[in-house]
């Protein structure tokens, strides 16, 4: 008998529900029958949308820029040099538009955790985002690249389409693919687990900037 | 464990409200097995059972086994505020360890847990997955007097006197009776303790005085307070 075995037949025991003993077949008790009659989807007009998300990324102390395709170039130029960023990394999918003379931006070579530290920030796209919780959600795809370089400079500047942003937690849940490796992220990181302590920069950088593109 | 992705999204909201009252956590990874080129190329989840369906298999205690590690209970309880975490003994501090322990690893390795606890439900309150701990907690206490009782040719002094108190206040004559027996103890006070109960009742002051009984009982004082006018009978 494996060990998975033994364990399967010790939760059998447990619940009661022997197969071949009169039993029922083990299923979950709640099996097919999970309610979903809390809030799955709210509707907003884009322009109240996109005004909660950047209120809720501002209020978890990220700095927003709100602004359109022909003007992106322009903001990131901004956002680089108001941070004083002149190197940094980004995926190789990442389709940006040309930046400003001084600003280098690296396509990521797997790049070792030693070396992306010494990259003064990073610009990703994102895969979601959601408004009502402030979340931006990364999953690894050519334009958002590898976790390693979202987590370890100590600068994360994030491109967000205004057709990604969601009002709730569930429509991006249903957006998303579960085999995909996630990084959600609500603010600059920051922990207050130890004795409500707020510490910064615990899982990944310390300053998050977020440009909204909306359709001009 | 949830049932599949959708579902997740319902604990997402709920473990960040319930635990630092935040809208969400500021970074939840999500892995699914291996990223070629993506972090670790090897992955292993190891599953232990730990007790758990020992657990699973107390209908009364199972509950505890939705617990999702949020901590509201430990922010809200009064022990907890007190004693902090390391009285709890192991790594599940205040009301959600109190029954969580006893049940993994054996109520006598833990039997002052289930005790720890006024019972005041303010755990049970705030818990987003509504674990009746109040509940569970005198159900484990329970099972410690039983457990406590197993394998004894003689009773405990502890049982004994519950059974007599039992006995006692099964009976109105008898409860009355013991009142105003217990009034003798005024006797022995000092501005109005009493220092040091006698055998069985020692250990009760071992460690804090004894209030002396009041001078008049409850039901001496509704009586004295309700007496009828004179001629208001009817």
């Amino acid at each position: 008998m494996s060990a998975r075995d033994e364990v399967l037949s010790r939760i059998r025991t447990a619940i009661g529900n022997t197969p071949g003993e009169g039993g029922k077949e083990v299923t979950s008790p709640r099996a097919g029958a999970v309610p979903h009659d809390y809030r799955l989807r709210r509707d907003a007009d884009p322009g109240e949308l996109l005004d909660l998300f950047a209120g809720r990324l501002a209020d978890y102390k990220a700095t927003v820029r709100r602004t359109t395709p022909s003007q992106l170039a322009a903001a990131i130029g901004e956002a680089l040099t108001q941070r004083g960023a002149r190197r940094v990394v980004v995926p190789p999918g990442l389709d940006l538009p040309t930046l400003p003379a001084g600003v280098e931006a690296v396509a990521d070579a797997q790049f070792t955790p030693a070396e992306l530290d010494t990259f003064d920030g990073t610009i990703t796209a994102v895969a979601a985002a959601i408004a009502e919780t402030g979340t931006i959600i990364l999953d690894g795809s050519p334009d958002q690249g590898r976790r390693a370089i979202s987590l370890v400079p100590d600068y994360l500047l994030c491109i967000v389409r205004a057709s990604q942003v969601v009002a709730l937690l569930p429509e991006a849940i249903t957006r998303l693919r579960p085999d995909r490796p996630q990084t959600w992220i609500s603010g600059p990181s920051a922990t207050v687990d130890i004795e409500f302590e707020r510490v910064e920069g615990v899982h990944g950088p310390r300053t998050l900037e977020v440009i909204i593109v909306e359709p001009s | 464990m949830v049932p599949s992705w959708r579902d997740l999204g319902v604990f997402m909201q709920l473990l960040p409200r319930s635990s630092t009252g935040e809208r969400m956590n500021p970074y939840t990874s999500i892995w699914t097995g291996v990223t070629p080129g993506d972090g670790p190329q090897q992955f292993h989840l190891v599953l232990l059972d730990n007790g758990r369906t020992a657990v699973l298999a107390d209908e009364t205690g199972r509950q505890t086994l939705h617990c999702i590690r949020c901590s509201a209970c430990l922010n809200v309880c009064p022990v907890y505020e007190r004693v902090g975490g390391h009285a709890y003994g192991s790594v599940y501090p205040g009301p959600i360890g109190a029954i969580l322990s006893p049940q993994l690893t054996g109520i006598e390795d833990n039997a002052s847990l289930p005790y720890a606890s006024s019972l005041c439900g303010a755990c049970y309150d705030v818990c987003p997955v509504k674990i009746d701990i109040p509940s569970v907690l005198v159900h484990l206490r329970a099972r410690h007097v039983e457990a406590a009782r197993e394998g004894r040719r003689l009773p405990r002094g502890e049982a004994v006197t519950m059974a007599a108190a039992s006995w006692v206040m099964a009976s109105r004559g008898r409860f009355t009776a013991a009142q105003r027996a217990a009034k003798l103890g005024r006797a022995v006070g000092r501005r109005g303790q009493i220092r040091r109960l006698p055998p069985p009742f020692a250990g009760w002051t071992e460690a804090r005085d004894m209030p002396v009984p009041a001078a008049m009982t409850f039901r001496e004082w509704w009586r004295r307070e309700h007496r009828p006018e004179d001629g208001a009978r009817g």
